[in-house]
């Protein structure tokens, strides 16, 4: 567990790692909403005195952040000092905007975006944030289409990529999903998840060559990384035993024998997690279903 | 008629885990103990739940067999049996029963010949108008929607017996039997006794405040989901040690 919430589960009131807690998630970008909440908001209080001024608003901004999901007044209260303090700042005009859209008010939230935009048509943060406002209302269709265009303004912007990868996952478009994979493995073909996630989609559409796809993909994932990627190997183990039940006959001698060899290799790596942790309900299972399939 | 019956503690867990990731769509499974013969007026009681996802990752078979294939090797050692599957999706606006879900409590219903899907829907809870925040959905060739009802566990017996004296309509859903498509699978010969369903949950009263209390002890923070065990392979998904 991370040092700095050890200490505060023992000493809630200490600055020090609640600071240090903060700039964590601030680097990382992790929205723990919860506990930026539960440390930022009495770091700011009572203790705004130990952060440099420059630090100090960015974990206003930060806690306000956090309060739009889990205390909107206090980010009210947040947001009229940061506007008091940067009167005519683009940067709190956009949090102002956010706050409108977690309050629900999509036509003000719209307003103040389009109102960015006439000063500064290509503000990318603005633009996306329109993009947002109609998923939130609910418009799946409306949001592909909106998200589309975005990205032919910004086709490096591999968190939309991602975005529009879900959206069309939870609309079941199978192959734009592998498009939008695609990109995101053109953007970053050393990320291990990306290779992941589009064996994930091939071993969904479920023909025999989206098998061996998949089965390649979930290799290649290993291979970039091997130690904390657990779950590629439940994808290898899945893929090369539904390649031998389903599909032996398909299969040549030799691509029966590479199949049998992956789903050996799956199945040991995938002991050797588990055999080096403490005993656990998941633990036994996963070993026993590992030797009933033996 | 198939009564369910979902324990107190089975309705927080799924709350809470929808609590922990509160910006994400979520899917659990729900498990209670097994039942070698379903019958026509079996009681389905609910006992535990397994979360599993808190992303899309509900939408894609690669998860979903892993985890129907972890669970059910879990259940056969323990004599539970999957009763269901539990959801949230992220967005309030959206279609209630998303079709990667219906598709699952479809494949449960294959393997145990009964299923529930429950969503949950969070604008039940908002403060001042609580409510129980779930709805129930029973298979017989097609989801369909079946009342919640929450009866006082000290008065479960009679609250049975009354609601079935009464011979309240509104209360039980009756499916009229629909003509036997062949579609070659087994489930058509179970359809007759899944004719008449009843959800039943503890008092509702005492549900919300219990739930407040636990919200109160961030006991959302101990949820540990599938997805969760995939990056710590050390932490247990399978039983939650809240309560």
């Amino acid at each position: 567990m991370n040092k700095n919430l050890q200490i505060l589960k023992n000493k809630p009131n200490n600055w020090k790692a609640a600071r240090g807690l903060l700039r964590e998630y601030r680097e990382k970008q992790q929205r723990n909403s919860y506990e930026i909440m539960k440390y930022g908001l009495p770091l700011i209080k009572k203790n705004s005195k130990r952060l440099s001024k420059e630090e100090l608003f960015e974990v206003m901004e930060q806690v306000f952040l956090a309060g739009l999901d889990v205390n909107l007044e206090e980010s009210n209260a947040l947001l009229l000092k940061l506007q008091k303090q940067f009167p005519k700042s683009l940067r709190v005009t956009k949090l102002s905007g956010l706050f409108e859209e977690a309050m629900g008010h999509w036509k003000n939230a719209q307003i103040i975006y389009q109102s960015i935009l006439k000063d500064n048509p290509s503000d990318q943060i603005a633009q996306k944030r329109l993009v947002c406002i109609s998923k939130a209302q609910g418009n799946t269709k409306l949001t592909i289409q909106n998200l589309n265009k975005y990205l032919s303004h910004f086709q490096g912007d591999t968190e939309a990529w991602e975005e529009l990868l879900d959206l069309y996952l939870s609309q079941q478009c199978y192959s734009k999903a592998l498009f939008c994979c695609e990109e995101l493995i053109l953007a970053e073909p050393d990320n291990y998840q990306h290779h992941y996630q589009i064996a994930n989609i091939y071993y969904t559409i479920g023909k025999r060559s989206d098998l061996i796809k998949a089965r390649q993909y979930y290799a290649h994932s290993i291979k970039l990384l091997e130690e904390q990627n657990l779950k590629s190997f439940y994808g290898l183990y899945l893929t090369t035993n539904k390649l031998k039940t389903l599909f032996s006959r398909n299969l040549n001698q030799s691509e029966t024998q590479i199949n049998e060899q992956l789903l050996q290799f799956a199945k040991d790596k995938i002991k050797k997690f588990y055999l080096q942790k403490e005993d656990n309900n998941t633990k036994t299972t996963v070993l026993e279903l590992l030797e009933i399939d033996n | 008629m198939s009564q369910f019956n979902l324990s107190n503690s089975t309705y927080h867990q799924l709350l809470l885990h929808a609590t922990k990731y509160f910006s994400e769509p979520i899917t659990g499974l729900l498990l209670g103990p097994e039942i070698k013969n379903i019958s026509s007026t079996s009681t389905i009681q609910i006992t535990n739940c397994v979360p599993l996802f808190h992303s899309n990752a509900f939408t894609l078979s690669s998860n979903v067999d892993l985890a129907l294939t972890l669970v059910s090797t879990f259940c056969e050692s323990n004599a539970l049996s999957i009763i269901g599957v539990y959801h949230s999706s992220s967005n309030n606006n959206s279609q209630d029963l998303p079709s990667p879900i219906k598709k699952i409590g479809e494949t449960i219903n294959k393997m145990t010949k009964t299923s529930v899907v429950l969503i949950i829907d969070d604008q039940k809870l908002k403060k001042g108008k609580e409510q129980s925040a779930i709805k129930a959905y029973c298979y017989s060739s097609k989801w369909i929607n079946v009342k919640v009802n929450s009866v006082s566990q000290k008065n479960f017996k009679e609250g049975i017996e009354e609601l079935s004296n009464e011979e309240n309509e509104k209360d039980v859903l009756v499916i009229e039997e629909e003509e036997e498509k062949e579609k070659g699978q087994g489930k058509t010969k179970n359809s007759k006794f899944l004719k008449n369903y009843q959800f039943q949950i503890g008092d509702e009263e005492m549900l919300v405040e219990k739930f407040k209390k636990l919200l109160l002890e961030e006991k959302f923070l101990q949820i540990v989901d599938f997805e969760e065990h995939l990056k710590n392979p050390e932490l247990d998904f399978l039983t939650q040690n809240i309560n």
